[in-house]
């Protein structure tokens, strides 16, 4: 647990000083909505609900796949990589740092991004709010768990930025397709059955993903 | 196995394989008849099926060996699963071309987004895909070939969930089940299956004895 607090307040306080990633990933996100918007608008309005629950992902996909690219790439140009793993600790605490420290980006851009969007496309969020914020979570910490597992993988790479998206979208699709689909279930009808089973799905979704990065991430990290 | 012997072996299956080939080929474009619902169109689900039981056969033995590879970091691990993986991708991109015809003849539409077979079939292509940018994309070593075998293990995983909550979320164009009513149609889905299958095992051990490093 130590070793987890540790890594995670290094990482926070030295985004807190550089600023190197939050930023950007604003942007790209921010980015990413406006031109998603200039060619979705002619759509009309009849599926700019679904639209703009879509776009709100991508974005914050896409900002996720900067940040965990940044945060092994930040480790290796500094060459603080070798000192991690070979810190008296399990491999899988520096996964778990790492991951909760994308998380939180992803969550604070998120928290930006999804009410611009839904202004920019003229929707309201319906539903149960704790659900909704349930399947936010649960959605998040599925991008974080990719992202963070793919960008290790990478790491050593030539071209990290471009793999990353290649091997990362794949894996992250399926996530993707149920957490819009479960928030346009929950504004369209509450807490339904259908609901209810998406939710289980996403959480099976967290649960694999925890155990297989957890499991494969000392191989990966090997020397 | 020295290689005359192990030439031998493979002329002589690679000999078998090509004639089950052709009477599956036979059976399929002479034998059996049109079907009454899509038409000539049946022809190609004798290759379509067969290549998609494959592609996760394949998918299988890749993840088997990586698992194998990740536990006891033996080569021939590993060259067994890129060899699967290239042979699953063959299969898949088969596949999925036969299929998108047969969609198109028979639903007049060439893909459905919808479709919890077809979304799988195209994500698994992808996954497919990306071992290999990935492989080639780190430099060479034991690292690549841990990475390797850890993405397709978490690709193996995906694979079953993406299947499992597309039906909670599509509507599936795709028949849950193919059944034919005609003893020839039964007979030249057996025999393509039996073929193709043939034909992926001996590409299969083609690859794996062709990438053996030199001694």
């Amino acid at each position: 647990m130590r070793a987890f607090a540790a890594i995670f307040i290094k990482d926070i306080l030295i985004e807190m000083r550089l600023r190197q990633v939050a930023p950007t990933m604003l942007v790209l996100a921010v980015v990413l909505v406006a031109v998603f918007g200039f060619f979705l608008e002619p759509a009309g309005r009849e599926q700019a609900g679904q639209l703009s629950l879509a776009v709100i992902w991508l974005a914050v996909t896409f900002a996720a796949l900067l940040a965990a690219e940044r945060a092994f790439a930040a480790e290796r140009e500094s060459r603080t990589l070798s000192a991690l793993l070979a810190a008296p600790m399990a491999p899988a605490v520096l996964l778990i740092a790492k991951c909760a420290f994308v998380l939180l980006l992803l969550i604070a851009v998120q928290a930006l991004v999804a009410p611009l969007t839904l202004v920019f496309f003229r929707q309201t969020l319906a539903g149960p709010p704790h659900w909704l914020l349930l399947a936010a979570l649960l959605g998040d910490v599925a991008l974080a768990l990719v992202a963070t597992a793919s960008a290790a993988m990478v790491a050593e790479a030539r071209t990290r930025g471009p793999l990353l998206s290649v091997i990362a979208l794949p894996l992250l699709v399926p996530v993707l397709l149920v957490v819009t689909q479960l928030f346009a279930e929950l504004g369209a009808y509450g807490f339904s059955p259908r609901a209810a089973a998406l939710t289980g799905v996403l959480a099976m979704f967290d649960v694999a993903f925890f155990a297989a990065a957890a499991l494969l991430f000392p191989h990966i990290m090997e020397p | 196995m020295n290689g005359r012997k192990y030439r031998l072996i493979m002329l002589v299956a690679l000999i078998v394989t090509i004639a089950l080939l052709a009477v599956a080929a036979y059976w399929s474009l002479h034998r059996s008849p049109p079907a009454e619902d899509y038409g000539q169109a049946v022809r190609l689900l004798y290759i379509h099926i067969p290549s998609a039981m494959n592609t996760f056969v394949g998918f299988l033995v890749a993840a088997i060996a990586s698992a194998v590879y990740l536990a006891r970091r033996n080569e021939p691990a590993d060259r067994l699963a890129r060899s699967a993986v290239l042979t699953a991708l063959v299969m898949a991109t088969i596949m999925l071309v036969t299929g998108m015809i047969f969609a198109r003849i028979a639903w007049s539409q060439w893909w459905d987004f919808r479709s919890p077979k077809l979304m799988t079939s195209l994500l698994m292509w992808l996954l497919l895909v990306g071992y290999f940018l990935l492989r080639n994309g780190l430099p060479q070593g034991n690292r690549r070939r841990r990475v390797a075998a850890a993405y397709c293990l978490l690709a193996s995983v995906v694979v079953p969930l993406v299947y499992f909550s597309n039906r909670i979320i599509g509507t599936d164009i795709h028949q849950r089940s193919t059944t034919f009513d005609h003893a020839d149609m039964t007979m030249a889905l057996r025999l393509s299956m039996l073929a193709i299958s043939a034909a992926h095992a001996w590409l299969l051990v083609f690859l794996y004895r062709l990438r053996r490093p030199r001694q």
